[in-house]
């Protein structure tokens, strides 16, 4: 758990309801609710018991005017414990509880939302409302999870977490779905059917599901490749790893790497510092840099390459640099 | 490096389609005579020339020739004097050896049963090629991204060009050392090989090899099962399947070789089922070893489970049916057979052995002892929590093993109304399968299924296997 920070027992037993308005709340400067929405001014820690999680599936929080340094989350009391959950964007958000991965792991027992607040901060009319969706609003939901789209991370070679059905991930709406055109079909042609013909519409289904499945991740594959397509035609930058490819491309040209014959016999040794040893120092140490190779100090080497970072210790005259790279070279 | 221009491309497609596929249609006819002909000929011809390039290359090494034209030429003489002596013992007419470059005369429009077939097989179709269309224009215009393809591929390449060939036999690890230990170089020599030819590495283009191989995989499994089953739906089902495994498209466009591997692995199992057929010829035995041989060193740790699990599978099998056994059996009477099995471990796996031999490494030091990856005092039984969460909370293999299981169940309960050799293909995955899950169960390689990395790699590459043998197991024409 991430975000996880335990409020005592003493703040759970501390929430007692202000006459007259419909939340408990606790350690608020001032605390104000009507048709509007709920005003307050808090200093410090405030707490507003929100109410059971009962049957709803998701919270709405709408923001009036508001002033603030602090920061504010929505949780959950279970029992005497308050488990602190999502950060509370500053602009009006629906989130789902089942979206939650603390959500996921509280203990079982009745469940209270709360909503946290670590001031200074001042708000007015907030909405607040927490509710379970339509059967329209939940197939919305549903196709909204199945639409998102994952992007190309240096993990991708081994993960995929792939679309979700609202709660369900592809494999077990599959298994669902497999299993309902099975009953379907046997209530519909029970007579006719034999036993094995149900097997063959169960394997039939699943392998519509996984064409279908593949068909939305293409739909990802074609958005990524296009998207990311124009960012390295403009200015060669790949995916999550910045413009490291034209500063390999410059350091190479300037050094005129790729030109075999005249590096034949012929070494070189770069010293090479960055923000990010993997990529940027991982791949100029095994491909980018050839017929050079990387050395870990730069006193031992021909040239000095500074990505994103300053350029300390540096020795040698630059021969070449751009917005985030420097190129010392330390030759005599 | 990051050069891009449509002459550069084609000089780099080009170089990959066709310098392996002149001495691999030299060496099927070699290995496999007339067997094949047409689409299907070409195709097993390019992927045997990969194995025969890439091998006969860092042969080569050993008597210190570069890598360049001269050394491909030599490589070409050398098998059309096999060819040569092969034809002059067997007394094969050239004109049957050409044969086999003519294509056969198709109709797949009048194959098609029905309209819902014609129009589900016309979305598979757009499917396949949108997928075939979005991986190549990745693989056309973005660099190398995915970590392992830098270190144990792309540096050998680089080493092997800017070295001009490789280093058989320098200082301690001269060449070895520089690229990662125990990792084969055969494949990155065959690429050095060609990046001299067409211009000079370009990080952009080196992709065209995995894009290629998967291409050409697919279309030869769409070929192969339309020529079995001469139903056009049923050809496309296998390559629709293989490409919605969530981790192909990356596989498709990196220079990874576990794709590579399973290819070559679902090859060499089609090869044995043509051999277990009751018609087949000694030529599919000999197929099978040369699809398993390439594997030896394409990535050699995986190919000590392909092997095994392919071996085991047909000893299963044999041991099932006794009598078809013998049978089969009688095709290791025949001297060519054994002569071709010795020419192909001896050009195919002795080399690099020896090379490694040289320099006290043992047969795969990627996951061996020697890298920590050995046996473990006790079974890591928490595996299988892990698999269980990866199934069904993520989308790593989408819905590949509830197919599998089910699957699984239909051929184990009605296996005596399907035919012996169709449960050979799914029996060869399900032992691939098993002696993984056995190397996680009892090694320290458990941990790659508890982080999430090399685990999800590994069974998707089983179901790719798999996958290539669903048209034969679930008759979609019914």
């Amino acid at each position: 758990m991430k975000k996880y920070i335990l409020w005592v027992v003493a703040v759970a037993l501390g929430l007692i309801g202000t006459a007259g308005a419909a939340y408990q709340q606790q350690g608020f400067n001032q605390y104000t609710e009507n048709s509007w929405g709920i005003s307050f001014w808090c200093q410090q820690s405030c707490v507003i018991l929100l109410g059971d999680v009962g049957s709803n599936d998701n919270i709405t929080v709408e923001w009036g005017s508001h002033q603030w340094d602090g920061q504010r989350w929505y949780g959950y009391l279970v029992g005497q414990q308050i488990y602190a959950a999502t950060v509370v964007p500053a602009k009006s958000y629906e989130w789902s509880f089942s979206d939650d991965p603390i959500y996921k792991q509280l203990p079982a027992g009745e469940k209270q939302v709360v909503f946290l607040v670590s001031g200074p901060l001042k708000a007015d009319n907030i909405h607040v409302t927490m509710k379970q969706r339509s059967t329209s609003e939940r197939f919305s939901w549903w196709w909204q999870r199945f639409r998102n789209t994952e992007n190309i991370a240096p993990y991708s070679i081994n993960l995929h977490y792939g679309p979700m059905a609202g709660n369900w991930s592809w494999p077990i709406l599959a298994l669902a779905l497999m299993i309902i055109s099975v009953v379907v079909i046997y209530v519909v042609r029970r007579k006719d059917l034999s036993f094995w013909a149900l097997f063959n519409v169960a394997i039939g289904t699943l392998i519509v599901l996984m064409v279908i499945g593949g068909v939305r991740l293409l739909v990802d594959d074609i958005r990524i490749t296009s998207s990311n397509s124009k960012e390295y035609q403009s200015d060669k930058q790949v995916f999550d790893l910045g413009n490291y490819i034209s500063v390999t491309e410059k350091v190479r040209n300037y050094l005129d790497l790729d030109n075999r014959s005249e590096w034949k016999d012929k070494t070189c040794s770069i010293y090479a510092k960055s923000n990010m040893d993997w990529p940027h120092v991982a791949h100029w140490g095994s491909v980018y840099l050839r017929p050079c190779h990387l050395v870990q100090t730069g006193s031992m080497a021909d040239y000095q390459l500074y990505y994103n970072v300053l350029p300390q210790n540096s020795t040698g005259s630059v021969v070449l640099s751009w917005d985030n790279f420097t190129l010392f070279n330390t030759r005599p | 490096m990051f050069a891009s221009s449509l002459s550069l491309l084609l000089a780099h497609l080009g170089a990959y389609i066709i310098l392996p596929l002149i001495p691999g249609i030299i060496a099927a006819w070699i290995l496999i005579g007339r067997r094949h002909k047409g689409w299907l000929f070409y195709l097993i011809s390019w992927f045997v020339g990969v194995g025969v390039l890439s091998y006969g290359l860092f042969l080569l090494q050993f008597v210190r020739f570069g890598i360049d034209r001269l050394a491909y030429a030599i490589l070409l003489i050398a098998l059309l004097v096999i060819l040569v002596v092969r034809v002059a013992l067997t007394k094969t007419s050239r004109k049957e050896l050409f044969g086999t470059l003519c294509f056969g005369k198709h109709t797949i429009v009048r194959k098609v049963q029905t309209k819902w077939h014609a129009w589900s097989a016309a979305i598979l179709i757009i499917y396949i090629l949108a997928f075939v269309g979005v991986t190549f224009f990745f693989v056309t215009h973005f660099p190398s991204y995915a970590d392992d393809a830098f270190g144990n591929r792309h540096l050998p390449v680089m080493n092997i060009l800017y070295d001009g060939g490789v280093k058989i036999f320098g200082a301690a690890g001269e060449i070895l050392g520089r690229a990662r230990l125990g990792y084969p170089i055969m494949i990155p020599t065959m690429q050095a090989f060609i990046s001299n030819v067409a211009g000079g590495y370009n990080d952009i283009y080196i992709n065209l090899f995995p894009w290629l191989s998967v291409t050409l995989f697919l279309l030869f499994i769409g070929i192969y099962t339309y020529q079995k089953r001469r139903h056009l739906l049923s050809a496309l089902v296998a390559p629709a399947l293989i490409i919605s495994l969530p981790l192909i498209f990356l596989h498709t466009t990196q220079g990874y070789m576990d794709l590579l591997s399973a290819i070559y692995t679902s090859l060499a199992i089609i090869a044995l089922y043509e051999w277990l057929q009751e018609d087949g010829h000694a030529n599919d035995l000999i197929l099978w070893a040369t699809f398993l041989s390439i594997v030896s060193y394409v990535k050699n740790d995986w190919f000590v489970v392909y092997m095994i699990g392919t071996v085991l599978a047909l000893g299963i099998y044999f041991l099932a049916h006794r009598k078809t056994a013998l049978e089969k059996l009688h095709a290791f009477k025949k001297p060519r057979v054994w002569i071709s099995l010795a020419g192909l471990v001896a050009f195919f796996i002795v080399p690099f052995t020896v090379l490694k031999s040289y320099y006290h490494l043992w047969f795969n030091q990627a996951a061996g002892a020697d890298s920590g990856l050995g046996l473990t005092s006790s079974i890591h039984r928490e595996i299988f929590p892990a698999i269980w969460h990866t199934i069904w909370s993520m989308n790593n293999y989408s819905v590949g093993p509830l197919l599998f299981l089910l699957i699984a169940v239909v051929v184990i309960v009605r296996h005596k109304k399907m035919s012996k050799q169709v449960q050979f293909l799914l029996l060869a995955p399900a032992v691939i399968l098993g002696i993984f899950l056995l190397v996680f169960l009892l090694t320290e390689n458990y941990k790659f299924v508890i982080d999430q990395t090399t685990v999800n790699r590994v069974f998707t590459m089983v179901l790719v296997i798999f996958f290539t043998a669903i048209p034969a197991l679930f008759d979609l024409s019914e």
